[in-house]
């Protein structure tokens, strides 16, 4: 369902974690984008069109949640569905993120058995 | 809920340090450890710190020896530790630190409140950092044969 997948984080082992988890957790034919923060990720928007994002929140330059909002308000991103994986994640957050149009909100470590439940899918292999 | 760290007693920071450390080590290093007492020394080669924001001011640090490095690394990376770049190496540990300090406040306060935290950093020497507060904890650790450090300092609002 997912074919090109956007992830977000500026820490590569991060990014690598995350990448696994979608492989084992049955995306293993999915190709995989990767941004260092909001603004190299709205860059890379610009030229390819993706299926999902994911996006930590802590992030120098542009952090999460203000690349979630330009993304709300672009025109050919704002359908795209997000996933917000943190380390920093609390009831009030997901509750703010959910309102925000946000699909899941996941707290790390992140695990394909958490990616699963985010997008509804049960295909954790 | 007020986030006055002064309703928190040492024994529930404790219990929230040695519960996030274990979960987080678990699960992201797949590594089995366990609170240890009496270590006079653990000879770290690096510090990683980070500093807490929100809802209260603090820091926590992580106190890493070489072979404890090496095993955390080589788990998470699944690769050996000479074939990753200087830069993987210090990239992962800060966000071993990241994801401590999270699962840290997650656990210390109810899910209701918001928390925050600093961007991490690495550090060769204890005097670069101040881990002085009204609250100040640390706790050692056993990783399948080798041990560390954490320690976490909280400010009383």
């Amino acid at each position: 369902m997912y074919e090109r997948i956007l992830i977000v984080d500026d820490s590569a082992t991060s990014r690598m974690i995350i990448k696994r988890c979608f492989e084992i957790a049955g995306f293993q034919d999915s190709s995989f984008l990767e941004a260092e923060d909001g603004i190299d990720a709205l860059s890379i928007l610009e030229d390819n069109d993706v299926d999902l994002i994911v996006t930590d929140l802590n992030m120098p330059k542009m952090d999460g949640n203000n690349f979630i909002k330009k993304l709300k308000i672009k025109e050919n991103c704002k359908e795209i569905p997000v996933i917000v994986i943190s380390s920093t994640v609390s009831d009030s957050s997901i509750e703010e993120y959910t309102n925000m149009g946000v699909k899941g909100v996941i707290s790390k470590p992140v695990s394909p058995e958490k990616i699963s439940a985010a997008l509804g899918e049960s295909n954790v292999s | 809920m007020s986030a006055s760290i002064k309703k928190f007693k040492k024994k529930n920071i404790s219990k929230a340090l040695i519960e996030s450390v274990i979960q987080t080590f678990e699960e992201m290093a797949f590594l089995d450890v366990q609170p240890v007492s009496d270590i006079n020394t653990v000879n770290f080669t690096q510090i990683i710190y980070i500093g807490i924001l929100d809802p209260l001011k603090g820091s926590m640090a992580l106190y890493l020896p070489v072979e404890c490095k090496r095993i955390i690394i080589e788990n998470i990376y699944g690769d050996e530790f000479n074939n990753l770049s200087p830069r993987e190496i210090d990239d992962c540990l800060l966000e071993i630190l990241n994801v401590l300090a999270g699962c840290f406040l997650g656990k210390l306060y109810a899910t209701t409140i918001r928390y925050r935290v600093d961007i991490p950093k690495i550090l060769f020497d204890e005097t670069e950092i101040s881990l002085e507060g009204d609250n100040y904890l640390e706790q050692c650790f056993d990783a399948e044969g080798d041990h560390f450090k954490v320690a976490v300092a909280l400010k009383n609002n």
